[in-house]
């Protein structure tokens, strides 16, 4: 019988040791030694980072320029058909640049053009572990 | 190659910089946190932190490196910066430099007969320009002041009127021609006016325009003189006063006026400011602090009530240290102008631009000109002359430019600290002697010494100094200094002289010389011309420019000297003769050459002297002799 091969990231295997930050900031802190929420797998670590990229415009953050999915610039540009491609185009090349460690399995964009939202809902998995989501909604 | 490398003027006190700082916060993270924080990617939230902290050290200390490099004048860039460094230094920087230029300035005078035959000019005709006559060039129109009065009636060696004929009549001159030479300085005299009311310590006014050279006078409602001094706390100046015999202080002297055109005298100003540039636009002009206009005497004469003022305990004062200068001085560093409205004129311009031409100043400015007897401005004869003048540059003006650069003002600062007026060693009072203004008489020579251990009277210091002088008269001979110029010398030394000297002014010994040379010249060379060029070579050798009070005369030089010159074969003899005697134009103080002359060098005397051949075109001999 094939047995599924899973990855351990070493943090995961010492439950007590955070991995950091939970994002967005929230004031939650299990034994109160810290003041921010912490994530203490590195799956949902990945989920706050993956939050944190795409949510960051090019040249938002100081002396690193190329940072950034620089998705929030297109709520500003006329919602198309071909927005959607745009969007998964940019999302697939920066996930294969910055989180090559991500494997994404499906991707859906949903346009709300009357309240000129745009609702991304990607699965993915890391190192073959078990298949995660992650929904980003951008609004003006 | 030559590669030009430039002087890194970036100062790294902090050196830190935003890699720097996020390393050493991952570094101080996984120290001391390595339970709550392990994910340092740039893709962490955490990390967000991490690089806001280090964006702001950054800054940080971007600001404090450039704060520490704007402290050192080597490094120091933002130019308001230099110019306080500058200011700190004693060093004035200036915005822009004026042109100077001679200027000839002509008028014509009437002829008056005085005797059968006799016709002479006509000096009641002669014009007088006040000070700052201002002067226009053709070229841009750029203005031009003389700073001196002119005064066609007067004459002599220091400030000459050349006189020729400008016309002549029935064979007899009817007009002549006079000529002065003045400075011109290129600017233009502005006038600002300040309204100074109720009454406030360190008053400061703020001048505010470009190219602007320096503040030429200031002067308040009541007609009070508000003077410039190098800083507040200098409270005399040098003044010059016009030398008239017979009030001259040397009674002995009756002929040092032409020597000595002015006394210099020291004078309390308690009505001054000073001047700093704060920008190439803006000059700061700032007054003292005293409140009390009538009395403005600052100096209070100590007395035991007053030693110590302000001390709770008396009977500490006897180990109490004082500042003795904390009872000497008021401190209020000059009178606060107030209920008065002061007028402050300047002069402006100089810069590149002002380097004009040769003969392009020919307008002169007539408003300031006026006939020394009133009652002849009306008379059509007095019209003629009034617009006889003519002025004109015969060269071109020179020296103008755009002020201080950054890197000038950086080496003047740092050259002025070396230049410090006070005098401490001997070669400080050497310089201070020789740079003697020469309105107060010229120095041409001069040699300090200690005085001598066998010559100290007893009880006297061994601080004392022998200072030698000479001077020139009219034929750039040396002479001896007047009693006059003696005075001023004294005055001008005493303001930077250490307490502790005490210093004899004295007059060298000329020692008056000849010089006869005995040589074979080559064939194919005229004998008169070889003997020409050696005698020119001998009087350049010896030009009293080159001489100084104590410098011993080499024979072998000479001989050496007179070798190089063309058809030179051989020189036989170089022969140094003592001339003596003031019947025959000499120094009266003989010397016996042979007895001073150690393997070919003339050694000067104890008593300082100095060698000066008097007529060069007379006591130079040469004599050709054959093989």
């Amino acid at each position: 019988m094939a047995i599924k091969q899973t990855n351990i990231f070493p943090i995961d295997k010492q439950p007590r040791n955070a991995v950091g930050v939970a994002f967005p900031f929230t004031s939650y802190s299990p034994n109160g030694a810290t003041p921010f929420k912490l994530n203490y797998t590195t799956q949902d670590q990945l989920k706050s980072n993956l939050v944190i990229y795409f949510s960051t415009n090019k040249g938002e953050r100081p002396l690193n320029p190329n940072y950034g999915g620089n998705l929030k610039r297109l709520l500003f540009e006329q919602l198309t058909s071909d927005t959607n491609e745009i969007i998964e185009s940019i999302i697939r090349d920066e996930l294969a640049l910055y989180f090559p460690e991500v494997i994404l399995k499906s991707l859906e964009i949903l346009q709300k053009i009357d309240s000129q939202q745009i609702l991304i809902v990607m699965r993915y998995v890391v190192f073959n572990n078990e298949e995660d989501s992650l929904e980003i909604n951008f609004n003006p | 190659m030559a590669l030009s490398k430039k002087i890194n003027r970036d100062i790294k006190y902090v050196n830190r910089d935003f890699d720097t700082l996020k390393t050493s916060l991952v570094e101080y993270s996984k120290t001391y946190f390595p339970t709550t924080y392990n994910d340092f990617g740039p893709n962490s939230p955490g990390s967000l932190f991490m690089e806001m902290s280090a964006y702001v050290g950054d800054v940080l200390s971007f600001y404090l490196d450039n704060q520490i490099q704007e402290t050192f004048l080597q490094y120091a860039r933002q130019e308001s910066n230099l110019y306080d460094l500058a200011y700190m230094m004693g060093y004035k920087p200036q915005v822009s430099t004026a042109a100077v230029v001679d200027v000839e300035i002509f008028q014509q005078v009437p002829s008056k007969q005085i005797a059968d035959n006799l016709v002479v000019p006509d000096f009641d005709y002669a014009l007088l320009f006040s000070e700052n006559t201002s002067l226009t060039s053709t070229t841009n129109s750029t203005g031009f002041i003389i700073e001196d009065s002119i005064d066609f009636s007067f004459s002599s060696s220091q400030d000459p009127t050349e006189i020729s004929v400008y016309q002549i009549s029935g064979n007899k001159p009817a007009y002549y021609l006079l000529k002065k030479k003045r400075k011109a300085i290129s600017s233009n005299i502005k006038t600002n006016s300040f309204t100074f009311t109720s009454v406030e310590r360190y008053p400061t006014i703020t001048i505010k325009d470009t190219n602007i050279i320096g503040i030429l006078d200031v002067t308040d409602s009541d007609g009070n003189v508000w003077t410039e001094v190098p800083y507040l706390a200098q409270e005399t100046i040098f003044e010059p006063i016009k030398n008239k015999n017979p009030f001259s202080p040397d009674p002995n002297s009756q002929d040092d006026v032409n020597e000595v055109p002015y006394l210099l005298r020291l004078k309390k100003v308690p009505r001054r400011f000073v001047s700093r540039f704060t920008s190439k636009t803006e000059l700061n002009i700032q007054f003292g602090a005293s409140t009390n206009q009538n009395n403005i005497d600052e100096t209070i004469i100590p007395n035991p009530d007053n030693v110590g003022i302000g001390l709770p305990n008396n009977i500490n004062k006897t180990k109490t240290a004082f500042n003795p200068s904390n009872f000497l001085f008021s401190g209020t560093y000059g009178v606060a102008p107030s209920n008065t409205t002061l007028t402050v004129r300047y002069l402006k311009g100089g810069g590149v631009g002002a380097n004009v031409e040769s003969n392009t100043i020919n307008t002169i400015n007539n408003a300031t000109i006026k006939f020394q007897n009133d009652s002849l401005t009306k008379t059509s004869l007095a019209q003629t002359i009034f617009d006889s003048v003519e002025v004109n540059n015969p060269s071109a003006a020179s020296g103008g430019s755009d002020g201080d650069s950054v890197e000038e003002i950086r080496n003047n600062s740092l050259a002025n600290i070396g230049a410090q007026q006070r005098t401490v060693t001997e070669e400080d009072y050497l310089v201070r002697t020789l740079s003697l203004p020469p309105q107060y008489g010229t120095i041409s020579k001069a040699y300090i010494e200690p005085e001598k251990l066998e010559n100290l009277l007893p009880g006297e210091s061994q601080s004392s100094l022998n200072l030698y002088i000479l001077g020139y008269n009219n034929n750039k001979q040396l002479s001896i200094t007047s009693n006059t110029l003696k005075r001023n010398l004294i005055t001008y030394l005493s303001e930077n002289r250490t307490i502790g000297d005490s210093i004899k002014i004295k007059d060298a010994f000329i020692i008056n010389i000849g010089i006869d040379f005995n040589i074979i010249i080559l064939p194919n060379f005229n004998n008169n011309e070889v003997v020409r060029n050696c005698i020119i070579a001998i009087q350049e050798y010896f030009n009293i420019n080159n001489q100084q009070i104590n410098q011993p005369i080499y024979t072998r030089e000479i001989s050496l000297l007179l070798d190089k010159v063309p058809g030179v074969q051989t020189v036989n003899d170089v022969d140094v003769i003592n001339k003596v005697g003031v019947s025959n134009g000499y120094s009266q103080y003989g010397y016996d050459i042979k007895g001073a002359t150690k393997d070919k060098v003339i050694y000067p005397s104890l008593d300082p002297c100095i060698f000066e051949i008097k007529y060069p075109s007379t006591d130079i001999r040469g004599r050709v002799t054959t093989l």
